[in-house]
């Protein structure tokens, strides 16, 4: 089953920036290189590193905010060469929206790639040979093409080396059919203009977007509705079942023993189970004060009539530490007096068991109600 | 936000009588402790209802353990009425009374901090005289109060218990946890804002915030059931092999792995669905279906996703949209034959094919051996069957309470019924997209196709 961790969108996937980073070898190699006499042409040099990254990066855009048409990451998806996991992790993308966001973020990789390449080969070149930057144009002059260079290298106003000069545009124009040059010094004086043209229009512009994209791609992973309940699931710690020693049941009572009816159950009802004769003492919520001093003041043996349904309390804890004897837990049902019900009866149970002067006591018969 | 500004409730009450159980319910919160047994809550807990624009506070508090002592205790200590919420503070402060009436002080405690009371009783069971001494107190507490009667066991007690706590209580409401849809904790929420008129706006934008964010849980299911019904037909199991023999050799083994993640999905999706609506402790298991039991098991198709004669009828449209599509395409040169021919056959396939289930495909590998696949499944009724399962599911999740720990246990569904019920544009979308699906071709608005088959449960 494809789960998609939340960190694992925003991988950088390495097939892909090899991909770059040779292509950005290959190309800024073969135009870096130049001619026999080690000339390059300015105006390829602008379309290598600053036309197709800048041209590439809108396409790239565009295609992710247009909705289903420039949608290059689904034709890639189709491409019968990924295998069965990557397929499904490309499925698993598209279920989640994701999928042009992830091609989107791979492809920044593989342009900056692409960029270091180029940024990497021109300072090679620079250091092992001789490059000598030059511009022809059949109907362009240097006055013409200057302010263009202006604008690209605005940007950088702080790099004084690094900005078109109208003179050394005039002295670096070239043409195939002359073979003059006075100064050969001035024609490698581009190198400034073309690194800082490749530093910020390549290689900046795609590490920004690369740093967007991943936290883009991030933060949509985050919001994904399975993201989140996956990440629900995983916190929750299942509940304990807890199983409580539960004390035994006897069935038989003492001859001599006093009934304190706490429950306060009409004395005609008690005769069913055999209480009705009994010696009286009284505690509980209607006992008035005497009665109930009395009552702990008792310490022979008693049988504590209580509601089975009302769950023990305090008051009576207090009351039972004092003396001994049964406790007989009763439900009402239809005016009669009848066993309690299992739950109820275990929550006596329950509660007896940290008592231990006392004893839960129900009539043998009563015991067929659970049985049933 | 200070306590006294913002809307805070304790729920009180004798021990056992489903304090815990209104909390979690109130708070769509299933991991606070209920248990039958009592006592369990000892200390107040105070659980924060957060919306997208405001909050309350619910407190749930350990049960009364010595109300008539507690009663005495304030008797003595105050003889005049306009002093008695003060002498409650005094009774929270006091060392001797926080050693000798622990609970009592927990659950006071909130109140003299400026919480409203929820009183809560049991009313399958009688009232009895040992409730006026905790309900005498909660009175000295002054603070605005409602009683809930919570049914247990059964209804029979109501009435005793309403004229019981209108003596002690303005308001009096009977509220189930266990069973209180979505509507009824929304309406209980909106009298709580009549209990201080200083939460009244707060409390109205948290009713606001949680019937949106209750259409987002809805939503958010579809979402769910849109990626479940895409991985199952788009699932497929394959194994390299060397010989056609092999291949025939792992069969069994590829049909039993391909089965169990497809189980597994589901299973997946169904916690999904519990998460997506705070279900954490629920218990679940695909075993307990009552039907199918068995994901795989066609003849019980019929009663989760469409009849035989429905999914003629949708194969039949799906058909005909794609015939047309040809007719367009042709500008209606071919006189409709696109449509009508489309319909026909797909009607045809969808009758005779109907009880096809697995395909098991063995082809050449260009660099040789052979590879063995399972899936995906090519049955028209597959994706209606886990659209109809979820549906239903989702019906039962999205009711259950969050005090109501009990197992799910899922019943048979009507969703031939509901099919039948939705619009004819929205069935013929339904029909396309299950089309689309089963021929593992993505449906980007697969979540806009779904939401006619929910919509029924959340209006």
């Amino acid at each position: 089953m494809t789960r998609i961790q939340p960190d694992s969108t925003t991988h950088i996937s390495r097939p892909i920036v090899a991909i770059g980073f040779f292509i950005g070898i290959f190309l800024s190699f073969a135009v870096l290189s130049g001619d026999e006499a080690g000339r390059v042409n300015l105006l390829y040099l602008l379309l290598i590193f600053l036309f197709i990254p800048l041209i590439s990066a809108v396409i790239s855009v565009i295609s992710l905010i247009h909705g289903k048409g420039l949608n290059f990451a689904r034709l890639v998806t189709q491409i019968p060469v990924w295998s069965q996991s990557q397929k499904a992790y490309m499925h698993k993308l598209r279920q989640m929206n994701l999928d042009k966001s992830w091609f989107f973020l791979q492809s920044q990789a593989a342009a900056l790639a692409y960029s270091a390449a180029g940024v990497l080969v021109f300072l090679v070149l620079l250091l092992v040979t001789d490059m000598n930057f030059v511009w022809r144009s059949t109907l362009l002059n240097a006055e013409q093409i200057l302010p263009v260079l202006e604008v690209i290298s605005a940007p950088w106003p702080f790099w004084p080396s690094a900005q078109p000069q109208l003179e050394l545009l005039q002295m670096t124009q070239d043409s195939r059919l002359t073979d003059n040059y006075q100064d050969q010094s001035v024609f490698g004086d581009w190198w400034a203009f073309i690194l800082a043209t490749q530093l910020l229009y390549s290689f900046i512009l795609r590490g920004v977007m690369l740093a967007l994209a991943k936290l883009w791609v991030s933060r949509k992973t985050q919001n994904d509705i399975e993201t989140q309940l996956s990440q629900k699931l995983s916190s929750v710690t299942p509940q304990k079942q807890q199983h409580p020693s539960l004390a035994p049941i006897t069935h038989a009572l003492p001859s001599s023993i006093t009934l304190n009816n706490w429950a306060e159950i009409d004395n005609k009802l008690l005769s069913t189970i055999g209480a009705a004769e009994l010696p009286i003492i009284k505690a509980g919520p209607s006992a008035n004060e005497n009665e109930q001093q009395l009552a702990e003041a008792f310490k022979d043996d008693q049988l504590l009539v209580v509601k089975s349904w009302e769950p023990p309390m305090g008051e009576l804890f207090d009351f039972m530490a004092l003396g001994r004897g049964y406790l007989i837990p009763v439900d009402i049902k239809q005016g009669r007096i009848d066993a309690p019900e299992k739950h109820h009866l275990e929550e006596w149970q329950r509660f007896i068991n940290s008592l231990n002067q006392w004893q839960l006591y129900l009539p043998q018969e009563w015991m067929n109600h659970y049985e049933s | 936000m200070s306590h006294e500004q913002k809307a805070q409730f304790a729920v009180v009450g004798h021990p056992n009588k489903g304090k815990s159980s209104i909390v979690s319910t109130l708070s769509h919160n299933d991991n606070i402790g209920i248990s039958s047994r009592s006592g369990t809550t000892e200390k107040a807990d105070r659980y924060t209802v957060t919306t997208d624009h405001g909050c309350y506070d619910l407190i749930d508090t350990p049960g009364f353990q010595r109300p008539t002592k507690v009663l005495k205790w304030l008797n003595q200590q105050c003889s005049n009425t306009s002093e008695r919420a003060q002498t409650v503070v005094s009774f929270v402060n006091n060392s001797e009374c926080q050693r000798n009436f622990p609970d009592e002080v927990e659950l006071l405690k909130p109140m003299t901090e400026g919480a409203a009371i929820l009183y809560v009783v049991d009313g399958s069971r009688p009232y009895g005289p040992e409730y006026d001494a905790e309900m005498e107190i909660l009175r000295w507490t002054g603070q605005p109060s409602m009683a809930l009667i919570n049914p247990i066991e059964n209804s029979d007690c109501i009435d005793e218990w309403e004229n019981a706590l209108t003596q002690y209580f303005k308001s009096v409401r009977v509220f189930n946890p266990l069973k209180a849809d979505f509507e009824k904790q929304i309406e209980l929420l909106q009298t709580f804002a009549h209990l201080n008129p200083k939460w009244s706006n707060q409390l109205k934008q948290i009713v606001k915030d949680l019937l949106q964010k209750r259409e987002q849980q809805c939503h958010d299911s579809i979402i769910v059931l849109a990626r479940l019904v895409d991985d199952l037909c788009q699932y497929q199991q394959c194994q390299k092999v060397l010989t056609p023999d092999q291949a025939k050799q792992v069969r069994p083994l590829l049909e039993k792995q391909y089965k169990h993640w497809m189980k597994q999905r589901e299973e997946k999706a169904i916690k999904e669905l519990l998460a997506n609506y705070a279900h954490f402790q629920t218990q679940f298991s695909l075993d307990q279906f009552d039907l199918p039991p068995d994901l795989f098991d066609c003849d019980e198709w019929y009663a989760w996703g469409l009849n035989k004669k429905q999914l003629t009828s949708a194969a039949a449209v799906a058909g005909a949209v794609g015939g047309a599509a040809i007719d367009l395409a042709v500008a209606g040169h071919s006189f409709m034959l696109g449509a009508i021919g489309g319909g026909l056959l797909g009607a045809g396939s969808a009758w005779f094919g109907a009880d096809k289930l697995i395909d098991v495909k063995v082809k050449g590998l260009p660099l040789g051996g052979y590879q063995a696949c399972v899936g995906p499944i090519k049955n028209r009724n597959f994706p209606y069957v886990i659209i109809g399962r979820f549906v239903h599911m989702f019906r039962q999740i999205s009711q259950l309470n969050h005090a109501n720990r009990e197992a799910l246990n899922f019943n048979a569904t009507d969703f031939q019924e509901k099919v039948a019920l939705l619009e004819k544009s929205e069935q013929k979308e339904l029909h396309r997209a299950c089309d689309l699906l089963i021929k593992q071709k993505p449906v980007d608005n697969l979540a806009d196709v779904l939401m006619p088959l929910f919509r029924a449960d959340t209006d």
